[in-house]
């Protein structure tokens, strides 16, 4: 599918909640080869307050009718995670390229179907993992990949976040409810909030497979479906160990990770977060670096809509692909079979 | 007047850090020494100063000038050598683990029990000044209710894979029965758990782990990660390995009032960094090796609780707990499960 023409990839955004708001209208703005075409809220009001202030030239309350603009090449989906499948299906059967927000489905058949549906409409399908797009997570990719650590036997991330003295996270309310009922978010909440970041950063910095999943959690049961607090044991094929933790009642998270390898290790704190922030330091034979980075709050996800768009230019794939979003979607899954039924979980690649 | 210790073994951990710890303080005295090689025992008294040297464990529990014994031998015979020092009237200070099967560890702390002898753990991570303090400022609530809490220590030699077998005299670490179904675990893994029991407070009631052993093709493992439910509901993660030259040996605690995190204290020497970040107290505090180091702390701790009457800081109860624990990671690995512990009345 191409676009449009050699403009700028017209972008519609599909719900105008607190993500589009902050974090992904205003990144369109600056990213390059990138507009806003048009905004969708299912209420008409909600929409057209959007398109004004963030310069989208139409709002719909009809998802078909924005997927039938032809100033939209590509949709952002930040709709309640249980709707991001049939959403994503839609735009792309209706040909739009689709970036679609994390986790990227809440079921593994709803993750085929999309993957599939995109495959088969030629459309490009991208996952909003941001943190691909750190520097400090690039530069440490290309280490490990080069294999500047030796082989990693140990990795650790965390995304954590709270406010003091709040033992009980504040309940979601209003449009954020859907945060707070199981099957919308699909099943977990600090998990699907920002567990699923960190699972898909150390894939990305690794460059492997998790094969086997354990959790335990504050959640997952009858009496507390939704966790607060989960930690999670990830075994990579090759061998690593590696566990990522994630909560809403930890507000002095370090938000950091760690990669141990037998020739060195590399750290960084502080870059599990929405701003492109933090340091990150490598310890080593082959070289000792540290390099802090300046904050910029939309870092991440500017360079998020401009690979995309790239990607979708030179019909290649982006940075966290459909097949990235469903293999976190597989060890997602397995982690709240863990932390439900007491085992660990081993996951294999769904045939697609 | 100095307590009069005899060293049941003369391995590598005696050799290098419980006897010169004992000679590093005024009021511990090291009076004898065992080992089944009576050239090694005589060779280890004459280099550490000990009065006697025996080949024979009974003429060493005979000897009066022994109050109590530190036993450093292979795992598995830890029970055996515990209850016949107990019943010859001797304190047990206890290398860990304490014991390797559960039935071991309720004989032993029933035998020192019913002998009136004080038992005590080698958990000398709980003498370090800043684990100290961490105790003291979960206790106080400073950092409100913890609901996260990392522990992670062990070596590694930067380009050695899985690191190489162990010979001679240290060839029971390679004996899954000496040993006791796990290698890091038993090596490291059990001062980590206690370390979280101690900072905490709490038990675990959950173990879920995961390993590169535990297997029929590799029964004993280089690196594990254990997910541990405590309690008053803090969740936890342990990692430690053979195969981590680089690693930062740190504890964080994560509370809702705020966190304490180390670096560099985790392991052996008496060393590293604690810092404090919360509503009611923002602090950093740096340690250096002094005189008493975590090893001279723990055995005048041991004379101490002797001389009050009370148990050591770390006693066989702490020590039965993390066998319990060790014993679920090593059921959990096996087979993919998380284990609940039951805790074993004694």
């Amino acid at each position: 599918m191409i676009r449009r023409s050699n403009l700028a990839l017209g972008w519609g955004i599909v719900s105008t909640g607190l993500h589009p708001e902050n974090k992904i209208a205003p990144a369109i703005a600056k990213a390059a080869g990138s507009e806003l075409a048009a905004v969708y809220s299912r209420d008409p009001v909600r929409a057209k307050a959007f398109a004004e202030k963030h310069g989208a030239g139409a709002a719909y309350h009809d998802l078909d009718a924005l997927l039938s603009d032809p100033q939209v090449d590509a949709v952002f989906i930040a709709s309640p995670n249980s709707l991001h499948a049939q959403q994503g299906i839609q735009a792309a059967r209706a040909g739009k390229h689709v970036l679609v927000e994390k986790p990227m489905t809440t079921t593994l058949e709803d993750g085929v179907a999309l993957v599939r549906a995109c495959r088969d409409q030629g459309v490009t399908l991208g996952v909003g993992f941001e943190l691909r797009h750190h520097p400090g997570h690039i530069f440490s990719r290309q280490q490990v990949a080069q294999g500047a650590l030796g082989s990693i036997t140990v990795a650790q991330a965390q995304w954590g976040f709270g406010v003091r003295a709040q033992e009980i996270p504040a309940p979601r309310t209003g449009l954020r409810s859907w945060w707070m009922q199981p099957e919308m978010i699909g099943g977990a909440a600090a998990i699907m909030g920002t567990g699923v970041h960190a699972v898909d950063l150390l894939r990305f910095l690794l460059g492997r497979e998790v094969t086997e999943v354990a959790a335990i959690t504050d959640g997952q049961r009858q009496d507390q479906p939704l966790e607060t607090v989960a930690a999670v044991s990830l075994r990579f094929d090759q061998g690593t160990i590696a566990t990522i933790c994630c909560g809403r009642t930890l507000p002095d998270s370090k938000n950091d990770f760690a990669l141990y390898g037998i020739n060195g290790r590399i750290t960084g704190t502080k870059t599990l977060w929405e701003a492109q922030q933090g340091r990150v330091e490598m310890v080593s034979d082959a070289a000792n670096f540290t390099q802090a980075y300046s904050g910029e709050y939309l870092g991440n996800f500017v360079a998020q809509m401009e690979d995309f768009s790239r990607a979708v230019d030179e019909d290649r794939e982006p940075a966290a692909t459909g097949v990235d979003g469903l293999r976190v979607v597989e060890i997602t899954l397995a982690a709240l079979q863990s932390a439900r039924e007491g085992h660990s979980v081993k996951v294999k690649p769904t045939p697609l | 007047m100095a307590l009069g210790w005899a060293i049941i073994s003369a391995g590598a951990h005696p050799n290098n850090n419980i006897a010169p710890a004992l000679n590093s303080v005024d009021s511990e005295d090291l009076v004898a020494v065992y080992s089944r090689d009576q050239g090694r025992a005589e060779a280890f008294a004459e280099k550490h100063g000990a009065k006697a040297a025996y080949d024979d464990l009974d003429l060493l529990l005979a000897d009066t000038r022994v109050d109590a014994v530190f036993i450093a031998s292979p795992n598995s015979l830890h029970a055996q050598h515990g209850l016949k020092a107990a019943s010859a009237g001797k304190h047990v200070m206890m290398e860990k683990p304490m014991t390797t099967t559960l039935e071991d560890a309720v004989a032993l702390v029933r035998g020192c029990r019913v002998a009136g002898v004080r038992l005590g753990m080698a958990f000398m991570m709980r003498h370090h000044p800043g684990h100290v303090l961490a105790s003291e400022i979960v206790k106080q609530g400073t950092l409100g209710k913890v609901n996260l809490a990392h522990v992670q220590a062990g070596p590694g030699v930067r380009g050695q894979g899985p690191p190489p077998p162990r010979t001679g005299l240290q060839a029971w670490w390679e004996d899954p029965v000496q040993i006791g179904g796990a290698s890091v675990m038993m090596g490291i893994g059990v001062h980590l758990a206690d370390l979280l029991r101690f900072v905490l407070n709490q038990e675990v009631t959950e173990v879920s782990a995961m390993s590169d052993g535990q297997t029929d093709e590799q029964p004993l493992e280089h690196m594990t990660t254990l997910l541990l439910r405590f309690d008053r509901g803090t969740i936890a993660t342990l990692t430690c390995g053979r195969m981590i030259p680089d690693n930062r040996n740190d504890l964080v605690l994560y509370g809702v009032d705020g966190r304490l995190a180390t670096q560099r204290t985790v392991g052996a020497p008496l060393q590293g960094k604690v810092e404090v970040v919360s509503e009611k107290l923002n602090q950093t505090q740096v340690y250096t090796q002094g005189r008493f180091g975590n090893f001279s702390r723990q055995l005048v701790e041991f004379h101490q609780a002797i001389e009050e009457g009370r148990d050591p800081s770390a006693s066989g109860i702490d020590g039965l707990r993390v066998v319990e624990i060790t014993l679920a990671m090593i059921e959990s690995a096996r087979h993919g499960r998380t284990v609940k512990i039951q805790h074993q009345e004694v």
